[in-house]
């Protein structure tokens, strides 16, 4: 309900009573401009996409749809706003102690989101990370974001810890 | 003898009385004094050089004549179903010419106070007499058309 | 004594003649004219904030623009006399504020003034024959059968970390007769 404000307020002008004066009686009434400013989108990483330990020449897949080991963003605003989602996707993990990196991959079916009429093994709908999405935020102005992926060690890749950050850049459209 | 002196002398009293019967004045009223359209809380002033605007009157007599002008009736407010409008008339407010054709925009005798008896000869073709005046209408003036009147009379002074 | 009484006649006759003479009604020493002094006051101005300039929910960093002819648009209505010319002077805001104190920026584009001589309950009212002015200007127009409505329109730009909440202004509207 948009809060609709009316003032109206009348200043009646004395007139300068000198003989031949050009002054004008006035009337004055005044309105107001009224805006309401929607809360603000926030995202939060809540999970991280998590491949565990894998076997060189051994390429690892973990599932969107895989509770604790998919990516997963919380996305929350003004209920049934639209927004556009954007990945930004790495292509390597790189290691932690030596210059050494791991492909990682994402197919066109590997991202997922809840608006609340799903979940994550059953989301709403299946994403292309790899495309810019728009998409509405529930009823409640929740929306979760799942990530899956595959990482493809060579024979040769050299033991250690690999990170990459995926990034998802959120907006309201303003439809 | 004596018969004879007064048969003329009523003779000459009676061609003086028809003389003086043939020498009166007129005086018409020619314009209204006209405010217009005027606003509420905006004063307003016709001057007596204001054509169409300013009250005018024509005074035909004989050229010479000297006559008094006298308004005998001057508004100080303007009427409308009891609701009133203040009109003020200035002690400079009247004006005249005895010119054959009177310039009111520009006329001789000006500034004359409307309030006080104003004495005159009439020219060739009369006497042309204006009189200007303000109205100051107040913020909450009601609308509508108010009107009052303005009398004037012309006497012969005897001069 | 025939001549005495012919004396006194002629005498009475004299003396008549000379007191009709005195009496001013017979002789036309003098005359009379009624003129009249009449004003017409006209109507005086009434100015009427009939509806806000509505923006509704905007979203961060979304500028939000309404038009001065759609339902939200801010709405006076003027009443007045017959088809006298009027000014109209508004005074514009250069922001909207929150009960919080923070502020969003609202400009006025030059297409955003509409004015047409009728009773408008909103800006979908105003028809083709409306004129659009620059409400950052004062407009003279003519009244239509004693009114007149004014349309405002506006573009609000909340920043992207504009807080939420209820922004509001003033616009305020000010005509008088030009005496046109």
């Amino acid at each position: 309900m948009r809060p609709l404000y009316l003032r109206l307020v009348a200043t009646v002008v004395c007139a300068i009573l000198a003989l031949g004066g050009s002054s004008a009686a006035q009337e004055v009434a005044t309105i107001q401009a009224t805006a309401t400013v929607v809360s603000g989108l926030t995202v939060v990483g809540a999970n991280n996409l998590q491949f565990g330990t894998v076997t060189p020449g051994v390429p690892t897949t973990v599932d969107k749809a895989a509770v604790t080991s998919a990516g997963r963003w919380d996305i929350s605003g003004t209920a049934g706003s639209e927004i556009s989602v954007t990945f930004t996707l790495p292509l390597i993990l790189d290691n932690t102690s030596s210059p050494t990196s791991m492909p990682i991959s994402f197919s066109a079916t590997d991202a997922s989101y809840n608006d609340g009429t799903g979940s994550q093994s059953s989301p709403t709908g299946v994403l292309d990370p790899a495309a810019p999405q728009t998409l509405r935020l529930g009823t409640v102005g929740l929306l979760e974001i799942f990530i899956g992926g595959t990482v493809s060690p060579t024979i040769s890749q050299g033991g250690g810890d690999y990170t990459a950050d995926v990034t998802i850049t959120v907006a309201y459209t303003g439809n | 003898m004596p018969r004879s002196v007064f048969r003329l002398g009523f003779g000459f009293l009676m061609l003086l009385g028809l003389a003086m019967t043939s020498s009166g004045q007129t005086i018409t009223t020619t314009n209204n004094l006209v405010f217009g359209l005027v606003y509420p809380g905006q004063p307003k002033q016709i001057l007596p050089t204001a054509v169409g605007e300013a009250g005018e009157w024509l005074i035909a007599g004989n050229e010479g004549d000297e006559v008094r002008i006298t308004f005998t009736t001057l508004p100080t407010y303007l009427n409308l179903n009891g609701v009133n409008v203040s009109v003020v008339i200035s002690e400079t407010d009247a004006a005249l010419d005895t010119a054959a054709v009177p310039n009111q925009t520009s006329p001789p005798v000006s500034g004359l106070d409307p309030w006080q008896p104003i004495i005159y000869r009439l020219g060739a073709n009369g006497l042309t007499l204006w009189l200007g005046g303000s109205i100051i209408p107040r913020q909450a003036q009601a609308e509508g058309d108010y009107s009052n009147l303005i009398q004037v009379q012309v006497e012969y002074t005897g001069n | 004594m025939l001549e005495v009484r012919n004396n006194t006649r002629w005498l009475k006759a004299a003396v008549i003649a000379v007191l009709l003479l005195a009496s001013p009604s017979l002789v036309k020493a003098q005359d009379a004219a009624t003129g009249t002094a009449t004003a017409t006051v006209v109507a005086a101005l009434q100015v009427t904030a009939t509806a806000s300039l509505a923006f509704g929910s905007v979203i961060q960093g979304v500028p939000t623009t309404i038009a001065p002819t759609s339902a939200s648009a801010g709405i006076f209505n003027i009443v007045g006399s017959g088809t006298l010319e009027i000014l109209i002077n508004l005074v514009l805001p250069e922001y909207l504020s929150s009960s919080s104190g923070d502020r969003m920026v609202i400009t006025f584009a030059p297409t955003d003034g509409e004015f047409e001589g009728l009773v408008a309950a909103d800006g979908t009212d105003f028809t083709a024959g409306s004129t659009t002015f620059n409400p950052y200007t004062t407009l003279t127009a003519n009244l239509v059968a004693n009114s007149g409505a004014v349309g405002l329109g506006g573009k609000v730009y909340p920043s992207e970390n504009q807080s939420a909440g209820a922004y509001t202004a003033d616009v305020t509207l000010m005509v008088s007769y030009t005496g046109n």
